[in-house]
Formats: structure tokens, C-alpha cells, sequence
């Protein structure tokens, strides 16, 4: 698995099920990560990944770094840390 | 039922296990795990609530706030959060909140902070108590878990009277109804930094007093680039038999920290020099800006740093020059240069012995993109349309403070700005500084000079 530490530069959130979070130092060093609702999840990965997303806004807003574990091939982000400070 | 009051240190959601991780204590080295875990066996409302429980995690971490949580003895898994937690033994003094401000701020911080820009957090305390209570106090600050937390004093007195217990706005206001903890250069280095109360005691008798409704935010400041100025003072003369005008050493000191204390820059890069008007007076400022065009062009041909903008200061002693920008570029352009007038004048207002600060920093702004919003007899250039009535710094809420951090080789002391006073820098009413539209515009484009 792989981890990607930063700030969320930015986040799009779109109808289609998909959330874009760009995660990095600043906004021309990001990695680009998403959170993915899919036919086959459980309801309770469905609500996480949704609490994921309202966690990467709060972050965002507070500018608060997080890390984000992802497949080493892999965009998803299949859990999320807000750290202490 | 077990139950725990703390801090948020950390927060984890694991989609394959389909739960939040907490820890939750007093620092980062002494916290408790707590999780909240969904099930298929959950109902509706059970589903609801454990994500609440989660949400309401996540703002109390980011806030800073302390959470009582319960759970059932022997089991880690949460069965309920309130935040912040219920107040200490009916303390007489309670934590309205903490901001921490280096120009323009609101209670959630959502002016970015720039890296090695002075900063002042200020620490906004009620008092319940029947009589008033001067106070003083020290905050522990620390960059990160494993960072010594650094102590840090109060630059004054607070007098907490009970008449204004509970009025956020009214402290807000004034710098002295606050207890102001000016932040060491070092704990203003990029990255995050979290706030606490260390103590606060009774300035006259010197006992601690507890303090209820603790708070502990963690804010970050942003690196950027620094602002680099080069001004230049106009020299020439008037009337017969001849004299000669410049602009004093307390022109170019103040407008060097004012622009410190507002811009959204770090560091302030400047340089100074007295050069003769080439123009015939009275000239204008367009025949100033094509001097200073012709010298920024040499001096960058000899290799001058080309962010570097430049400025022309005139003194008003021979005659008054209205200022100007040769242009207000909507793309980053440093090589737009402006001028301006100084003098001693208080337009009313500005009673520290020169107005060529926030006119350079009127000007300047034009030279960072910044149009004329449109008030106090101003042409209405910016048609994105500047959020709050009356070019003022804030909404009718007061959402946003202007905060001066001063300067006290220049004997400025530290200032509230209340943003129903203060106006934006871009305007030309009285009382001028930065509102949020225009600092974060201005931050924007320092970033885009600097990359």
C-alpha cells in the first residue's frame, strides 16, 4: 500500500460517484486521489467513503494535513488520517 | 459506562473495516482509542447516528475543541460525543475563543497565514464573576507532537469585565479587552501549530484562575514569497528662491512596516533611494512612473531580481501629486510600477505623522491587479463585485477584525481594526487596510510573481 501525506489542494466532487482530492505539499506538487462509490459496496463502505469526502472538505478548509492510504497502483483512497499536531 | 474528556489527537476512517479510529486524551502522546465501527446489522438510525458521532469528531479535532465521550466499560466503541465537553467546576472565566490574526482574520481562521509574518493570537476570556478581573497570561505552543511545546507571554493586560461576558465582538474590537500572545519568529515557520492555555492568573493578586470551555486550535501557516519593493524618493524643487522637497526617513519607515504589518507577505524585501525628478514641477504621476519605468528597466538589465516592484514617493512640502499606476495588470507583472504623495497629513485618521504608507500600499495594490471596488467617490473598476457594503473590512456580522500587529520601533502600538470602521485599502474612504477580498488577491498574485 501506499500513503500520501499533504494538505488537500483542492477537491471536486462530482454526480457521477467519484470525488477528485488533490493531496500534497502545494498546488504544483499534488497527487491526484479519488473516493469512488461503486454498485458493489456494503452500505457501511458507502457511508465511509462519504464521510471520507466530508472529512477531506473539513481538512481542506482548515488546512490541516492528512494521509491518505491508496493501492501503490491505485488512486483510491481506502482510508484516511487527519494527524495530530 | 466509561467516560473520557480530551483532545481529538487523531482521526482514521478504514473503508475495509467500515470504521473511525479516535484518539482522544490530552496530547498526542497520551490518548485513547475509541472507535465507532458500522454494521450490516445497523439500523437506519444507528447508521445516522454513528456517522454523526464521526462528523461531530472531526469538527471538534479541527476546531480544537475538548470532547467528553462515553462507552460501555470494557469496550472501546463509542456510544456517544459531546463537544466541546461540559465546563470545569463552574469556572468564573470561560474561553469565548482563539484567533490567531497577522492582518485581517475571523473565528475560523480563514485567512490563510503566512509563514514569518508577525502574528498575534489573541485569547478572547469571559467573566462570570460579580466584580471586574485584570488578567495576564501564557500560552504553550508546540509544531508537532514531538516539537517541545514553547511558552509564550501576554504582551499586556486584559481587563475581563462582566458587563461584556460573553460579547465576542465587543473583545474583538479592542485590543485591550484580549489577552495578545505576539508568536516567537520560530513558531510562525511553515507548517501547523497548535494553541493552548498554559495559564491565566489574576494580575493583581497573581492567583491561577481556571478556565472553562478549553480550546486548543491548531492553525498552519503557508510559505510565500517575500514582497520586494524598491522605493524611490523624488527629489525636486519649488518657489523662489528655490527649496528643496523630499520625502523624511519616517515616510519611507513607515510605509516599509506598513507594508510588514498589512501585505500578506512574510518578509518584506526593500530598498530605499533618493533620486532628482526629471520632470518639471508640477509634474504628475505618470511623468514620475515613466522615470521609474526607464530606471527599472536599467536596473534590471543589470541584473536586479525582476519580481522587484517599484514605487515613487513624492513629498507634498512643494506641491500635492495625486498618485497613480502606470497600469493594473490582470496577469502578474512587476515591472508596472506606481507613485504617489507623502506628508505628514492625518486625512482625518492617520495620526502616526505620515500618509505615504497606506497611499504606497494604495497604489501598490494596483501593481498586484487590484481594482477600485467603487467607494467613497472612486470609479467602480472591479466588477467581480467586493463582498461587504461600504468598501468595509466585514459584513454587518463582524465576521472579519482587522488586527495591526504595530510596530514598536516606529512606537505603533498593536490595534484592532473593527471591520465596520476599517475600510479596504483599495477604496477611498477613510481608515484604509486590507480586507479579506484584497488580502487573499494579494496573496494570490505574490504567489504567482514568486514561482
Amino acid at each position: 500500500m501506499a500513503e500520501t501525506t499533504g494538505l488537500v489542494q483542492q477537491l471536486k466532487v462530482d454526480t457521477s460517484g467519484v470525488a477528485y482530492a488533490y493531496i500534497g505539499a502545494n498546488l504544483s506538487n499534488v497527487t491526484a486521489l479519488t473516493v469512488q462509490r461503486s454498485a458493489g459496496d456494503t452500505r457501511e463502505q458507502a457511508s465511509l467513503k462519504d464521510d471520507i469526502v466530508d472529512a477531506l472538505a473539513a481538512a481542506m478548509v482548515a488546512y490541516r494535513q492528512v494521509s491518505a492510504v491508496h493501492g501503490d497502483t491505485d488512486s483510491e483512497i481506502t482510508e484516511l488520517i487527519i494527524e495530530p499536531v | 459506562m466509561a467516560e473520557t474528556t480530551g483532545f481529538v489527537q487523531e482521526l482514521k476512517w478504514d473503508v475495509a473495516d467500515a470504521a473511525v479510529i479516535a484518539l482522544i486524551g490530552d496530547d498526542p502522546g497520551n490518548a485513547e482509542a475509541f472507535k465507532i465501527v458500522i454494521s450490516p446489522a445497523d439500523s437506519d438510525t444507528a447508521l445516522s447516528a454513528k456517522r454523526a458521532i464521526g462528523r461531530l469528531l472531526a469538527h471538534a479535532m479541527l476546531r480544537g475543541w475538548e470532547v467528553f465521550v462515553t462507552c460501555p466499560d470494557g469496550d472501546a466503541e463509542l456510544s456517544s460525543v459531546e463537544a466541546p465537553a461540559s465546563a470545569v467546576a463552574q469556572p468564573s472565566v470561560e474561553l469565548d475563543g482563539i484567533e490567531v490574526t497577522q492582518a485581517i482574520q475571523d473565528m475560523s481562521q480563514s485567512i490563510p497565514l503566512v509563514a514569518g509574518k508577525p502574528t498575534v493570537a489573541r485569547v478572547y476570556l469571559s467573566n462570570y464573576s460579580a466584580a471586574p478581573v485584570t488578567v495576564t497570561g501564557v500560552l504553550s505552543v508546540r509544531t508537532s507532537p514531538s516539537a517541545p511545546a514553547v511558552q509564550v507571554a501576554a504582551a499586556g493586560l486584559a481587563v475581563l469585565d462582566p458587563a461584556r461576558a460573553g460579547n465576542l465582538a465587543a473583545a474583538r474590537d479592542n485590543v485591550l479587552y484580549s489577552l495578545n500572545f505576539p508568536l516567537p519568529y520560530a513558531q510562525t515557520a511553515e507548517g501547523p501549530l497548535t494553541v493552548a492555555i498554559a495559564s491565566v492568573t489574576d494580575a493583581v493578586t497573581g492567583a491561577a484562575l481556571t478556565v472553562g470551555h478549553e480550546r486548543r486550535p491548531t492553525v498552519r501557516f503557508l510559505a510565500s514569497p517575500p514582497l520586494r519593493v524598491r522605493v524611490l524618493g523624488m527629489r525636486y524643487q519649488q518657489g523662489s528662491p528655490p527649496v528643496t522637497f523630499i520625502p523624511s526617513s519616517l515616510d519611507f519607515d513607515l510605509l516599509e512596516s506598513w507594508l510588514a504589518r498589512a501585505y500578506p507577505a512574510g518578509q518584506v524585501v526593500s530598498s530605499r533611494v533618493i533620486i532628482d525628478a526629471t520632470a518639471a514641477v508640477q509634474f504628475s504621476c505618470s511623468d514620475i512612473n515613466a522615470q521609474l519605468a526607464a530606471i527599472r528597466a536599467l536596473d534590471m538589465s543589470a541584473g536586479a531580481d525582476p519580481r522587484t516592484h517599484y514605487y515613487g514617493m513624492v513629498s507634498d512640502g512643494g506641491f500635492f501629486m495625486r498618485g497613480c499606476a502606470a497600469g493594473i495588470p490582470a496577469t502578474a507583472d512587476p515591472s508596472t510600477v506606481a507613485s504617489g504623495p507623502t506628508g505628514p497629513g492625518t486625512w482625518g485618521w492617520d495620526t502616526d505623522g505620515s500618509y505615504g504608507d497606506w497611499y504606497g500600499g494604495h497604489e501598490l495594490g494596483h501593481t498586484f491587479g487590484r481594482l477600485h471596488p467603487g467607494f467613497c467617490g472612486e470609479s467602480k473598476d472591479d466588477l467581480k463585485g467586493y463582498p461587504f457594503p461600504g468598501g468595509e473590512l466585514a459584513d454587518s456580522d463582524g465576521s472579519f477584525v482587522g488586527f495591526d500587529v504595530g510596530d514598536p520601533v516606529l512606537g505603533l502600538p498593536m490595534t484592532a481594526l473593527p471591520g465596520q470602521t476599517w475600510t479596504d485599502v483599495m477604496t477611498y474612504c477613510e481608515r484604509e487596510w486590507l480586507s479579506p477580498y484584497t488580502y487573499r488577491g494579494i496573496l494570490d498574485r505574490l504567489m504567482i510573481e514568486g514561482a
